[in-house]
């Protein structure tokens, strides 16, 4: 098998539920049908090609990233009160885009590249400057990155976080060089000390500006040649000894840096680094020697070529290898994957932010806590290297402790359950109608459950302690093709749905429903 | 070398010539007396806890303890960060030291003998990555990428043999470790898993928790499905037979009234506080504070991170006192690596190589250990290490819980880490009162008598013997101020008398004939 060879022919249903699961947070019975008989390339141009959205607003509809800071507040303390409710703010909407099932594969990449290029809304502490960041994420989600790295070391929300703004030529600061080279780039053993602080002066002399400015909303980064280091900056074997020459004028930060990260790139390891990375996000945590060889190597070789991410993603989320049933259920479901997931399958319907605000508000904040609390806040990475799993090989785990499972299944309770909380409904008589072929066999109808929800087969003791305990509790099964035929008697909607309800809570809470 | 004329030379520099597992005669068998018993010297290894508080982005270390012998140089290498000599706060019996004015609760401690300060601490070869320092530190390997266990993992696997097949059982019901966290720490991971249950709160937990699984997973499971399904599965069977444990501890055990307010440490510790007052076995707790990166503007956040440190660490310690529980617990802080001695021009200071480190709670023999750091030999402007954080990981396992030397070895991957007297006493011929004791007679036969000033209250008596051993003897007050020793049963020749009250600590030579 060649690994890295397109998969051309049209994608079996259980194939298109993988592809949403891992490329988007989830799949639906609606997406399932819809998609019927494509491709991989078909699914990933279409699902690839979603229009910006509409900037976050406050609770009464209106945008603040375009406004002073804390404006139209005047008191200092009101403004910073304001712009913390901004930016969580920002984090729901974010949280409410996700939901969208049509723009889960956008956001996921986003969640990919904010993941990698880290900033923490909390140090940021300037919503302005937070949704300038997002959007230079956005555009460069599936650009060039090369372009993606000068952008992001010239935005002015990571000139903030990584003291990129504090670095001048008599005070250098090495923060923001190491973690380039680090955590953006190249990787651990790649680079010296000295790489460190001679990339720390080539990146001398940007600013942020107009950081928590209340009299202007334009806010950006600037160029200052006069704290800019314009002595020779030369970097250690692993780079060739490269000399950067220093480059007086406004021009010379802009040279340099580009100077630099040519001189990164050129590391053959540079491009393996960004593979195996989205390659921990949308594979697996483990990568074999086999994996290196047969997939990562071939894909950085062509990579290298020009750093276009979009025929780079493209070729790994439509290979072979991204289908090869050894990889189903290879990956434990984030915190993320998991809550917009179990929203996404059992359809619930998208609020309107502008019809349903308060609604909306309600859901996307009750989503930020209970995300919160499972250690994956959007923007609130505990470090600059991001969440541990897709940074490190081998610890998709850490998302399992008795507390995380406590409030996974909390939440699926609750969403199935239709206690309200979340201000949507599930219906789940009218999901399991709209996708089971033949409800009235209740092995059918929780095989097909099953298949619907889960990555990964089921034993037969599983589907036989499915229909006999959660689902018929006692009855025998040959009563239950009566009891589903009964069903449009309004009398025994409700039945049914007290069998469904306990049966979807219970296996939303099994062991396999944590995989993808 | 002869001991003796070691002995003489060090009493002259006041050196460490040699130390004593000071943890009381309990540890030693079953002959110490029940006098000594009573004085609530240590409680059985099985009952002793760890604390782990991980200062998590890098603390500055030359800014928390500050040397008071090198004000000079200190001043001059980080102007625009220097904490102003009439600020530091002193130690007892410490004059080249002193603590960043946010460390009150650990001034009381020091000055209480509850804390002690392991001086200069790091590794060879440093790592200047956050991610790759922390893995050092949580996995006890200065080369981590190959060891996918953490320490505290390794120790509590081979302590409690078979995990997780078993557990909970009559012997161990409670979790082994728990991390107030919805993820536990790498410094957790067993070989197999970890050996943590990460707890965000106690009363919620058994309810949230539901049923362990019905009916066996799929045979035919691909690889690494079967290893995630299997994960997961355990993860719910332990958590369901651990929930009700937890449940009875978290209503039994009361929280103490007097922790600050909005300290997201003390949140922590006060969890812990409360399962160890209602009675789990648990052995490690982990908690986190965060925030420590302090590249720019440090003295304001540095100050309320020291704070919160310092405040939360003294309410906990003084919450378990009042509960009669603090012989029961030790803590240790922390942090993947200390930063620059020079300061950046941003008024913060870059990623850097040692810092101290903080041990406290009960047992405590030794409080400072090492030097400050040597400001006029640093390495790059890097502070050198003195003590390898390994070694401190190795005291807390041989004298803290009584771990035998080849499993330390073991769990730290087979390095040889001496270790450091923070549980063991310190014998030097410089101790300042010690005239003020008398001991008669002497050279002494079949008993001897110790006479203390009075006002002072008894709290610990010891016969130690030249190499080190405590000698466990029977022991009988006679007056507010005054004891007999029953030397009868013990070897005859020379021992140093050690005697612990409330406001001092003495020692005196005896020659038993």
């Amino acid at each position: 098998m060649a690994w890295t060879a397109t998969r051309t022919q049209p994608l079996a249903p259980a194939d298109i539920a993988h592809f949403l699961r891992r490329t988007a947070f989830g799949a639906s019975p609606a997406q399932l049908k819809a998609y019927k008989g494509r491709t991989a390339a078909e699914l990933f141009d279409t699902l690839s090609k979603v229009p910006a959205p509409p900037p976050p607003t406050d609770s009464d509809g209106k945008t603040f990233h375009d406004l002073g800071w804390g404006a139209p507040e005047t008191d200092q303390q009101k403004r910073n009160q304001l712009d913390n409710q901004r930016r969580l703010q920002v984090k729901k909407w974010w949280l409410g885009l996700m939901l969208d099932p049509q723009r889960g594969f956008a956001e996921k990449l986003t969640l990919f590249w904010q993941n990698h290029f880290v900033t923490e809304s909390d140090t940021i502490q300037d919503v302005r400057f937070q949704h300038r960041y997002l959007e230079t994420i956005r555009r460069n989600a599936l650009g060039n990155f090369r372009t993606f790295v000068i952008d992001i070391t010239q935005d002015p929300a990571m000139l903030r976080y990584l003291n990129g703004t504090e670095n001048t030529k008599d005070k250098p600061n090495e923060n923001y060089g190491r973690e380039l080279m680090e955590l953006f780039t190249l990787g651990r053993g790649f680079y010296t000390e000295s790489d460190v602080k001679e990339a720390a002066r080539v990146l001398t002399g940007w600013k942020a500006i107009n950081y928590r400015n209340a009299m202007t909303e334009v806010i950006s980064s600037r160029f200052l040649a006069g704290q800019h280091d314009q002595d020779k900056k030369i970097f250690s074997e692993n780079f060739q000894n490269k000399t950067i020459e220093g480059r007086p004028g406004d021009k010379g930060g802009d040279l340099e840096l580009g100077e630099m990260v040519d001189m990164i790139f050129a590391h053959p390891e540079s491009a393996r680094f960004i593979v195996r990375k989205l390659y921990r996000w949308y594979f697996t945590g483990e990568i074999s020697d086999e994996v290196e060889k047969n997939f990562i190597e071939p894909l950085a070789v062509g990579f290298r070529k020009d750093r276009e991410l979009n025929p780079l993603i493209r070729q790994m989320l439509t290979s072979d290898h991204f289908f090869d049933p050894a990889l189903r259920g290879g990956q434990i479901r984030s915190p993320l994957d998991f809550v917009m997931g179990s929203f996404v399958a059992l359809e619930n319907p998208v609020l309107s932010r502008e019809k349903e605000r308060e609604k909306y508000d309600n859901l996307t904040n009750n989503l930020l806590y209970r995300t919160k609390l499972m250690e994956m806040e959007v923007m609130e990475q505990p470090t600059v290297f991001g969440w541990r799993p897709y940074y490190d090989t081998g610890y998709y785990k850490i998302w399992i402790s008795g507390t995380t499972l406590g409030l996974r299944g909390s939440l699926t309770d609750t969403l199935v359950s239709g206690a309200n909380r979340f201000g949507v409904e599930v219906d789940t008589l009218e999901w399991v109608a709209s996708f089971v072929s033949e409800p009235g066999d209740p092995l059918v109808l929780v095989r097909e459950v099953w298949g619907m929800l889960m990555a990964v087969e089921p034993s037969q003791a599983q589907l036989d302690n499915l229909v006999d305990d959660a689902l018929l509790d006692g009855i025998p099964r040959y009563e239950w093709k009566e009891i589903w035929d009964k069903y449009k008697d309004k009398g025994l909607e409700d039945d049914l749905r007290n069998r469904l309800n306990p049966l979807i809570t219970y296996m939303l809470r099994l062991a396999e429903y944590q995989l993808a | 070398m002869k001991r003796r004329s070691f002995l003489r030379t060090s009493s002259l520099t006041a050196l460490l010539p040699w130390t004593l597992n000071g943890l009381g005669a309990r540890a030693f068998g079953q002959e110490a007396s029940s006098f000594l018993s009573a004085l609530g010297t240590t409680v059985d290894a099985n009952d002793r806890v760890l604390v782990v508080i991980q200062l998590n982005g890098g603390n500055d270390g030359l800014n928390t303890v500050i040397p008071l012998d090198q004000m000079g140089t200190y001043q001059k290498i980080r102007a625009n960060i220097a904490i102003e000599e009439a600020k530091v706060l002193k130690l007892r019996y410490r004059e080249q030291a002193g603590l960043h004015p946010s460390l009150k609760g650990f001034q009381d401690l020091y000055n209480d003998g509850r804390l002690s300060i392991v001086e200069n601490v790091g590794y060879e070869n440093p790592s200047f990555s956050h991610f790759q320092a922390n893995d050092i530190w949580f996995k006890g390997d200065g080369t981590p990428n190959d060891t996918t266990s953490g320490w505290l993992g390794r120790y509590l696997e081979e302590r409690f043999a078979g995990y997780p097949n078993g557990y909970p059982n009559d012997q161990m019901p409670d979790p082994l470790a728990i991390q107030i966290s919805a993820v536990a720490s790498t410094a957790l991971l067993g070989p197999k898993q970890s050996v943590a249950l990460a707890i965000q709160d106690v009363d919620t937990f058994a309810r949230l928790i539901g049923e362990k699984p019905a009916a066996p997973p799929s045979p035919n499971l691909n690889a690494l499905a079967n290893d995630y399904v299997d994960f997961v599965r355990s993860q719910q069977t332990l958590s369901v037979a651990y929930a009700d444990q937890l449940k009875a501890a978290a209503s039994k055990g009361t929280t103490g009234a007097s922790y600050p307010a909005g300290n997201r440490l003390a949140d922590q510790l006060k969890v812990v506080s409360r399962l160890i007052k209602g009675g789990l076995r648990t052995k490690v707790y982990y908690v986190t504070l965060g925030g420590f990166d302090t590249h720019a503007n440090q003295l304001i956040l540095h100050n309320n991170l020291l704070t919160q440190l310092a405040e939360a660490t003294k309410a906990f310690l003084d919450d378990l006192k009042a509960n009669k529980l603090d012989d029961r617990v030790v803590g240790m802080t922390f942090s993947e690596f200390g930063r620059r001695a020079y300061s950046n021009g941003s008024a913060g200071t870059d990623h850097g190589w040692a810092s101290p480190q903080f041990v406290f709670g009960h047992g405590i023999k030794t409080q400072f250990i090492g030097n400050s750091p040597d400001l006029s030999n640093l390495v790059k402007n890097n502070i050198a290490i003195e003590h390898d954080f390994r070694q401190v990981y190795a005291s807390l396992l041989r004298d803290w819980f009584e771990v035998d030397e080849a499993t330390v070895r073991a769990v730290l991957l087979g390095g040889d880490y001496e270790v450091v007297p923070i549980f063991r006493e310190t014998i030097t011929a410089v101790e300042p009162t010690s005239e003020m004791v008398v001991v008669y007679p002497n050279p002494a036969t079949t008993e001897a008598r110790l006479v203390w000033p009075t006002g002072e209250e008894l709290k610990q008596v010891e016969l130690v013997d030249l190499s080190g051993r405590i000698q466990p003897v029977p022991v009988q007050l006679l007056e507010k101020n005054e004891v007999v020793l029953d030397l009868r049963r013990i070897q005859r020749t020379q021992y140093v008398v050690r005697l612990q009250t409330t406001r001092s600590v003495y020692s005196r030579k005896l020659l038993v004939q």
